[in-house]
């Protein structure tokens, strides 16, 4: 289990936001240190980076030790309402976190909530929002971005209208070693993603999103109704990375604790499919 | 120029007489005209400016335009139009900067020019003073010109001198002075009836003074005018400089292809950025312009999200721009303008430079290229806004706004609602009120998708007040099995109907996660955002 707590927002939402924590030292660290490992990757026998670890161990260890640079990654949610987005930002921030390159969020929908994302910690100074209502300027606009080197990491509300589009995208982020992130609620045919985060809507009871809120979180587990939770509630959200051309891996039990504004990652053993739990009794 | 107001309206007053006249092409023709400038002046309405013809029958500025009337029946009444001289004006002294690069408008009616070192060029200062006297007798205006060592000599010699033009040697132009009145001296109406009450009445009665006494007698900005007329005290002509203008444009034949147009776009982005490079300057927002014989000039403008001069970038969004053009009709001419301009200010380097080699696409350019194809408002960067209304909780600026911030400079501070309280105390009450005042409570969790206006949703709930326990949206019914609320938000009272809303925030028997509210003004329950 790893616990990495979230940055404050740096905008604020309301009157009510925490202060800004200044970490421009610990940036010009981290950039230094990626600076030192890009120039140790030229030298010869040298490997580049392909990875950004998260922070989170367990989903880390899942994506076979972090997120794939130039790449895409696909988050693939049956249903709206099911924090996709909020894990696609959240990766994207992780990205972004060593340099000071912007996030792009293209959102065709125009619905995006900017005080939701500072919530979860990405400075609204760093984000650009491209609002391209149509699927094809939204492709464009998602392309001409991964294609930038000077360009963060993407997170688009959409997938890709067919295969041709799906490779295109695929191939600006490699050209770029940029990260792409695709959020949308249908798995494409002709994916071109690295990997892929299935976030399944299941019910609460079958365990896949449940909320234990204080000492009102029985009743959720139990699937009955709960009249109301005074608290913040933590949301459990069982996430499956599939890496592409391999066997889907272990489950991953994200929790977000609202209150804390801190994300706890846990590896759900014994769940792979096919595998046989055992238990044993005295 | 003492008579500038009235010759430059001597014109309309002629107009005025004969409509079908033409303007009065020369002095002579204008000085003719008897006019009378006004000027409201409380409830009473007075002349601000008369013409010749009019000071001669004795009609003085600041007379009530009635009396004025009463001496001179025959004058023509005109409103005084300030600004179009003030405009006239500085017209004026750039049609000047033909005898001097330093020329500066003196309003209301005066030019100063520093002329040192350009009477070479005019084989003499009195050929400046004379072709300058002639060149604006030319445009209707009458004129006094004179040279001197200062700019106080020269402007006493120009105002109150006997002739029109004149030239005082260096070093001796003091005894032209002695006999001028004191208001050449650029003193104010008090300074000069103080001294015409003690009966000084030239500038050579005042030089004889002391000059110890006169601060004390006169104040301060006689002694400044003296020292200026005679050269004891620094002057300068100040002369604004306009700003170059930089463009470039090409004419080719008439031609339908747009290979032809990407062609000479390319040539004259190349000539405009030669130019900017020459001037120091980038382009902040440049406007183009493709002409046609056969019908009017197409236009646009694009906007740059920082200065730049990179011939690569702007050549992309200028052809980028032009694939808009009509060419049904054969184009024959582009020009393409820096409208507006910066000085240049290249990047300074870091000594670990982990950017990318500079073959890379600059940011600004790809944030130009996505508003030029999305549009300015689809490229946003959101701020926060100190505001309890959801809703209003953000507003979305353009990706780079006025003062050139970018997405990837550094942030300022903080910004919105964080800027009150994270800066330092500045007073000792703010201290103690920080001190005292409980900490405001955090807002809740906020959904990542905000729908553009509450939808209206059937709610079951068990009590009036409580948590809902389902609720139809998208054509299905929602089992809730968990709520969490109500968050109260109370406000907006000050821009009309009061905002009252009770927010909970549930997770249904799927598993998703909704906002709802229910009005409290109305009782109806929202579906506000997504969890998403």
């Amino acid at each position: 289990m790893s616990s990495v707590p979230l940055a404050r927002p740096a905008g604020g939402v309301g009157p009510g936001s925490p202060p800004v924590i200044d970490a421009r030292p610990a940036v010009r660290l981290a950039r230094a240190r990626r600076v030192l490992e890009e120039f140790t990757a030229r030298c010869p026998g040298g490997s580049r980076p392909r990875r950004l670890a998260t922070g989170l161990d367990a989903l880390d260890d899942a994506l076979g030790g972090g997120l794939p640079l130039g790449a895409l990654c696909e988050i693939v949610s049956p249903r709206c309402g099911c924090r996709a987005l909020s894990l696609g930002l959240w990766l994207a921030r992780s990205a972004a976190a060593s340099d000071d390159r912007p996030i792009f969020l293209i959102d065709p929908s125009g619905e995006f909530y900017p005080p939701a994302a500072a919530q979860l910690g990405v400075s609204l100074d760093r984000l650009v929002c491209v609002r391209a209502p149509r699927i094809d300027e939204a492709t464009w606009a998602a392309e001409q971005i991964l294609r930038c080197r000077r360009a963060g990491p993407v997170v688009a509300r959409f997938s890709a209208a067919d295969a041709r589009a799906a490779r295109r995208l695929q191939l600006a982020a490699e050209a770029s070693g940029a990260l792409g992130v695709l959020v949308h609620h249908r798995a494409g045919a002709g994916s071109f993603a690295a990997v892929r985060i299935d976030v399944p809507g299941q019910a609460a009871s079958s365990g896949a999103i449940r909320v234990a809120a204080g000492s009102r979180g029985d009743g959720a587990r139990r699937g009955l109704p709960v009249a109301s939770g005074d608290g913040p509630a933590t949301l459990l959200l069982r996430v499956r990375v599939v890496r592409r051309g391999r066997e889907p891996g272990v489950p991953v039990l994200l929790e977000w604790a609202d209150a804390s504004l801190s994300v706890h990652s846990h590896a759900v053993p014994g769940d792979r499919p096919g595998e046989r739990r055992r238990a044993a009794g005295a | 120029m003492p008579f500038l107001a009235t010759d430059l309206a001597s014109g309309d007053a002629r107009r005025a007489r004969e409509s079908n006249a033409r303007p009065p092409a020369d002095v002579r023709a204008a000085a003719a005209i008897a006019l009378l400038l006004t000027r409201p002046c409380g409830s009473a309405v007075v002349v601000a400016h008369a013409s010749p013809a009019a000071r001669a029958r004795g009609v003085r500025a600041g007379m009530v335009l009635g009396e004025a009337r009463a001496i001179c029946p025959e004058a023509i009444v005109l409103p005084h139009d300030a600004p179009r001289d003030a405009r006239t004006l500085e017209h004026l002294a750039v049609w000047a900067q033909r005898f001097s690069p330093i020329v500066a408008s003196e309003p209301p009616d005066a030019l100063l020019a520093d002329v040192s070192g350009c009477e070479r060029l005019f084989r003499g200062e009195a050929n400046i003073v004379r072709q300058a006297v002639v060149g604006l007798a030319t445009q209707g205006i009458r004129a006094r010109a004179a040279v001197a060592d200062t700019i106080g000599a020269a402007w006493a010699l120009s105002h109150a001198g006997s002739e029109a033009y004149c030239v005082a040697p260096p070093g001796r132009h003091v005894p032209m002075l002695v006999g001028l009145p004191p208001a050449a001296l650029r003193l104010d109406s008090a300074t000069v009836e103080r001294l015409d009450a003690v009966g000084i009445r030239t500038i050579g009665d005042l030089l004889m003074l002391p000059v110890a006494t006169l601060p004390s007698r006169f104040g301060d900005e006689l002694v400044l005018r003296l020292s200026q007329m005679l050269g004891r005290a620094a002057e300068w002509v100040e002369a604004p400089r306009a700003a170059p203008v930089f463009a470039a444009r090409m004419a080719f034949g008439p031609s339908e292809s747009r290979d032809v147009l990407t062609a000479a776009a390319g040539r004259v982005v190349a000539k405009l950025c030669e130019r900017l490079t020459a001037g120091g300057a980038a382009a902040r927002r440049l406007r183009l312009v493709v002409s046609y014989e056969q019908r009017s000039a197409w236009e646009t403008w694009i906007g740059l999200s920082r200065p730049s001069r990179d011939e690569r970038h702007l050549f992309g969004l200028t052809a980028s721009a032009l694939e808009r053009v009509d060419l049904t009709i054969a184009a024959a001419g582009l020009m393409v303008l820096a409208s507006e301009t910066s000085r240049w200010r290249p990047a300074q380097p870091e000594l670990f430079d982990d950017r990318p080699p500079d073959d890379a696409e600059p940011l600004g350019a790809l944030l130009d290229r996505l508003a030029l194809r999305l549009g300015g408002g689809a490229v946003v960067r959101a701020e926060a806004v100190d505001d309890h209304q959801p809703e209003r909780a953000y507003r979305y600026v353009p990706a780079v706004d006025a003062s050139g911030r970018r997405a990837d400079d550094p942030p300022a501070g903080a910004a919105g609602a964080n800027a009150k309280t994270d800066r330092q105390p500045r007073t000792a009450k703010e201290a103690f009120d920080r001190r005292h005042d409980p900490p405001p409570a955090a807002p809740g969790a906020r959904p990542m998708v905000l729908l553009a206006r509450p939808r209206l949703i059937r709610v079951l709930a068990l009590v009036p007040d409580g948590p809902p326990i389902r609720f139809e949206y998208g054509g299905q019914e929602h089992l809730v099995v968990h709520a969490a609320g109500p968050e109260r938000l109370e406000t907006g009272w000050w821009r009309g109907p009061d905002v009252r809303r009770d927010y909970f925030r549930v997770q249904t028997h799927e598993g998703q996660q909704y906002w709802l509210f229910r009005d409290l003004n109305g009782g109806d329950w929202y579906l506000h955002g997504l969890y998403e």
